[in-house]
């Protein structure tokens, strides 16, 4: 017994050091928080988490909720990302020392949250699509289509307002109407669509939502005008088209920016998705008696398009 | 449970019971069900009536196109039971209405988010916000995009659909389904009755059988047995019973045979009586005649006696000798009128007649008896007439009369008549000694004398009552006594009322006699003793007579005489002719067939009479009282002139 425990001494000793070594070799580096731990959040942590891998095997990911990381110690973090815009504003809210990258987020809401704070150095990838590739989108698919409709709500007569520049100066003619709730809806839809004319969706979920989108296409059919939506829920709700990025896209992109920094670089700055999709609904342009130009067409003319700019 | 009940009832009652209450209890619950079920799919029709409505409508409402919703409604008017429809928009203004609406249900004006039913009445309303179609724009990334507002969760109303039903339709039908549900459980109810009634008359079939055997039985029918089917105690009591009819057949059969041998000795017996009886009779009716003969002879010589002149001495003696012979001819008579009514061969002759002159000779006849005793006998002048046989009226007022005055040792009698109603009440009181309650029956028996245990000659004979009893049983005439010993007794008889007829001719009893003068009588009677009496007494009468102790001398004479005879007194028994009859009727072939003639016989016996009856002759009992012999020869030639 006395010689087995001598023989042994030394590892017994050692033992603590060794696990502490290991420890910190184990550390996650980047830490994910999550708005919600499931649907597309849960696919862009996957994404992440996929990707890095890829990149870099040694990177440790942590992904928790919101609710996890306000007690979570950010001890060897290197970088924080978070998905979704209630996960942004607490972060942000938390003020960590270390780089973070919003995921998820629209613009806007990324703007409003960078303008609260004077942190420096964090950086995001934008949900919805630039309104130049918007526009140019339209173009490209409906060539022959010169009026472009736009209602705007309460909230969003900014957005309305860029856009309809960006569609004049692509050589649109633009109409606008702008509305206080979506009781008015259907009289401004009848205004703007009395000749046949692209309706815009924009994300205002005071005009655009799950309860009136059946009535906006139903009215935008009869009028003989097409939707253009932002999501793919949109293209099989009965848009003719939408522009949009995937989580997986979303993803891959955070886990380049992520590797720059676990590799001593630093974020790139806020931007949209440098991928993403275009949704062509073929069913609802024979409806209309529209012949859209597809997808991949679409894709590649607003590459050509992008890469001149 | 009535225990009275047979078993075919109960066999009934156990299968039809537990039917019927299945059957009600069924009825019941699937009605019930049914009528939830018939209520339940009304509403869920008319919810889905709502809901077409609404989807419908839904983007008429939200672009404002009342035009398209008021042709909606109205198509909805269309359906079955739908009454009114009303659309209204999400402030509660209508947008479009349709038929009738019912004013009286309230309803919220303001949103329904939810569907809502209310009954009022004959009307059911449905009440059905427009929501609007929900497209499911949430695919995690748009809400990512949204995700400022995602709180925007409440759907925005567009309005409300109201729908009111008639509620006629339903109501029509559950009554339909409660008729046929009563109905149902009729019939169930009449086919089990049915059914159970079959299976009964299996069950109770064989003890019915027995019961039919049974009763068979009870009613003498032994040979009866019951078949033997089945087992258990069926089995047994078929066989009891079947024992039990061997039982009394073989009893019944020991009884009979008991019943024959004391009827056979009975029978022997009563043969033996009536012979007897015979006996009696013959014995009685000889000794009748054999005793009436003498007497006969007797009477005819104390009448012709006392037609010559005798000395005083001599008078009284020829008195008290007729007296005698007179008790004995009363004594005779009085048997031999019980034996004629016995006989049954009077007949009596009933016809309406006035009571005062009978009244008058009854009471004149005992007068002198009751003077004898010292009693004041009165009569009660009366104007009634009565409607009865005279003659036996008379005879039984007489015996009445003369019973009173043996029986009232001083005092007086009364005969009296009184009127009541259709009847007349002919009284004879008495103030005698009375007659104890426990008499009153006995009194009518022959041979009952009352206060005469020494059977003296004088209180009579105790045939009286006997024939008064005899003789209005006869007349159907109701007789009555009331009395109370030692104050006296009140005899009365209830006579029908007769009206006055006009007066009779006179009765030959009060013809003189001097009318027999000259008459010439043929006279035939075997016993010389007789012949003789009769003879002479004739003879003093100052008839001419011409007499034969048989039919053939009797031809002899009246030949040798030459002259035709006016009357004929024939003896019944002859030794020559046989009968009397006979010898009047041979008489009668040689002088003219309607020669007035009589019979005279000392028989008392029913067949006498009876042939005399038949032959149409009167009879005359021996002895023959004088008197009446007159009255006879009077009544006959005055018929015969």
């Amino acid at each position: 017994m006395t010689s087995w425990l001598r023989a042994r001494l030394p590892i017994l000793l050692f033992m603590p050091l060794l696990l502490c070594v290991a420890g910190v070799r184990a550390a996650p580096a980047v830490l994910v928080v999550s708005s919600e731990m499931d649907g597309a959040y849960e696919q862009v942590a996957n994404a992440i988490t996929r990707e890095l891998q890829l990149s870099d095997p040694a990177a440790a990911v942590d992904i928790v909720s919101r609710e996890a990381f306000r007690a979570r110690s950010l001890d060897g973090i290197r970088t924080i990302v978070t998905i979704g815009a209630l996960a942004a504003g607490e972060v942000i809210l938390a003020a960590p020392p270390m780089p973070v990258l919003h995921t998820l987020v629209p613009r806007e809401t990324f703007a409003r949250l960078a303008s609260s704070t004077t942190r420096t150095g964090d950086s995001a990838i934008f949900v919805d699509q630039p309104a130049d590739r918007q526009i140019a989108a339209i173009r490209a698919a409906l060539p022959e289509w010169q009026r472009l409709a736009l209602i705007a709500g309460p909230q969003t007569h900014e957005l309305v307002a860029h856009l309809a520049r960006i569609a004049g100066a692509e050589g649109f003619e633009v109409v606008v109407r702008e509305i206080k709730s979506d009781r008015e809806l259907f009289a401004a839809m009848q205004q703007i669509m009395s000749r046949p004319a692209v309706l815009l969706a924009v994300p205002d979920g005071e005009i655009f939502n799950s309860h009136t989108i059946q009535n906006i296409l139903l009215t935008s059919y009869r009028q003989r005008s097409p939707v253009v939506g932002f999501s793919p829920a949109y293209v099989r709700a009965g848009a003719l088209l939408a522009l949009y990025a995937t989580p997986a896209q979303i993803g891959k992109q955070a886990a380049d920016a992520i590797s720059s920094v676990l590799n001593g670089g630093r974020l790139p700055p806020p931007s949209h998705s440098h991928e993403y999709e275009v949704g062509v609904n073929l069913t609802v342009a024979r409806s209309l008696g529209i012949h859209p130009r597809s997808a991949e067409t679409i894709k590649s003319v607003l590459n050509r398009r992008e890469i001149v700019e | 449970m009535n225990v009275n009940w047979g078993i075919r009832s109960r066999v009934i009652l156990v299968a039809v019971l537990p039917m019927m209450v299945l059957a009600i209890v069924l009825t019941a619950f699937y009605m019930s069900s049914r009528l939830a079920d018939i209520e339940d799919a009304y509403t869920a029709r008319s919810t889905a009536f709502a809901r077409q409505l609404v989807a419908a409508s839904e983007y008429a409402v939200f672009s404002g196109n009342n035009d398209a919703l008021q042709q909606l409604a109205a198509a909805m008017l269309a359906e079955d039971g739908v009454v009114g429809v009303m659309v209204m928009d999400r402030f509660g203004e209508i947008l479009a209405r349709s038929g009738k609406p019912a004013s009286g249900i309230g309803f919220d004006k303001g949103l329904v988010t939810t569907s809502l039913s209310v009954s009022a009445g004959d009307t059911l309303r449905i009440i059905e916000p427009i929501l609007p179609t929900r497209v499911e724009l949430d695919d995690g990334l748009s809400a990512a995009v949204f995700e400022s507002e995602s709180a925007w969760q409440m759907p925005p109303v567009l309005g409300k659909v109201v729908i009111d039903l008639s509620r006629t339709h339903i109501d029509s039908k559950r009554a339909e389904l409660l008729r046929t549900g009563v109905l149902t459980v009729f019939v169930v109810l009449i086919g089990t009755l049915a059914l159970a009634a079959s299976m009964s008359r299996g069950v109770s079939g064989p003890i019915r059988r027995v019961a039919a055997a049974v009763e068979k039985i009870g009613q003498g029918q032994f040979s009866e047995r019951v078949p033997i089917v089945g087992g258990g105690s069926l089995r047994s009591l078929a066989e009891g019973v079947n024992e039990m009819a061997a039982e009394l057949t073989s009893m019944h059969d020991e009884m009979n045979r008991r019943i024959n041998e004391a009827t056979a000795e009975l029978r022997e017996r009563k043969e033996e009586a009536e012979r007897a009886n015979m006996a009696k009779s013959r014995f009685l009716a000889a000794a009748s005649h054999d005793l009436r003969q003498p007497m006969h002879a007797l009477g005819l010589f104390i009448a012709e006696l006392s037609q010559h002149k005798q000395n005083s001495n001599r008078e009284r003696l020829i008195e008290q000798i007729s007296a005698s012979a007179e008790a004995m001819e009363d004594l005779l008579d009085s048997l031999l009128d019980i034996s004629k009514l016995d006989a049954g061969v009077l007949e009596p002759s009933v016809r309406s007649f006035a009571l005062q002159p009978i009244f008058e000779r009854v009471a004149g006849a005992q007068q002198s008896f009751a003077r004898e005793r010292g009693l004041e006998l009165r009569i009660r002048p009366t104007d009634q007439w009565a409607l009865s046989d005279p003659v036996l009226i008379e005879r039984i007022l007489g015996n009445l009369l003369s019973n009173a005055i043996r029986y009232t040792p001083a005092g007086r009698i009364m005969l009296a008549c009184r009127k009541r109603s259709e009847y007349l009440r002919i009284e004879v009181r008495d103030s005698g000694i009375g007659i104890p309650a426990d008499a009153r029956t006995i009194i009518f028996q022959e041979f009952v004398q009352l206060d005469n245990p020494e059977r003296a000659r004088d209180k009579g004979l105790g045939l009286g009552l006997a024939i008064v009893r005899r003789l209005t049983d006869l007349l159907g005439h109701r007789l009555d006594v009331r009395s109370s010993p030692g104050r006296g007794s009140v005899f009365a008889i209830e006579v029908s009322a007769g009206a006055p007829v006009a007066d009779s001719p006179e009765s030959s009893q009060t013809r003189t006699p001097g009318e027999l003068t000259g008459i010439r009588i043929a006279l035939v009677d075997d016993d010389p003793l007789a012949l003789s009496a009769m003879n002479g007494l004739l003879r003093s009468w100052g008839c001419e007579v011409v007499a034969a102790h048989d039919a053939t001398t009797l031809f002899d004479l009246l030949i040798a005489d030459g002259r035709i005879p006016q009357a004929v007194i024939c003896d019944f028994r002859l030794a020559e002719f046989g009968t009397g009859i006979e010898a009047i009727r041979a008489i009668r072939a040689r002088f003219g067939s309607d020669l007035p003639a009589a019979l005279i016989t000392g028989d008392t016996g029913p067949d006498v009479l009876g042939l005399a009856h038949d032959a149409q002759l009167p009879l005359l009992h021996k002895p023959v009282r004088p008197a009446r012999l007159r009255a006879i020869l009077n009544r006959l030639i005055t018929n015969c002139d």
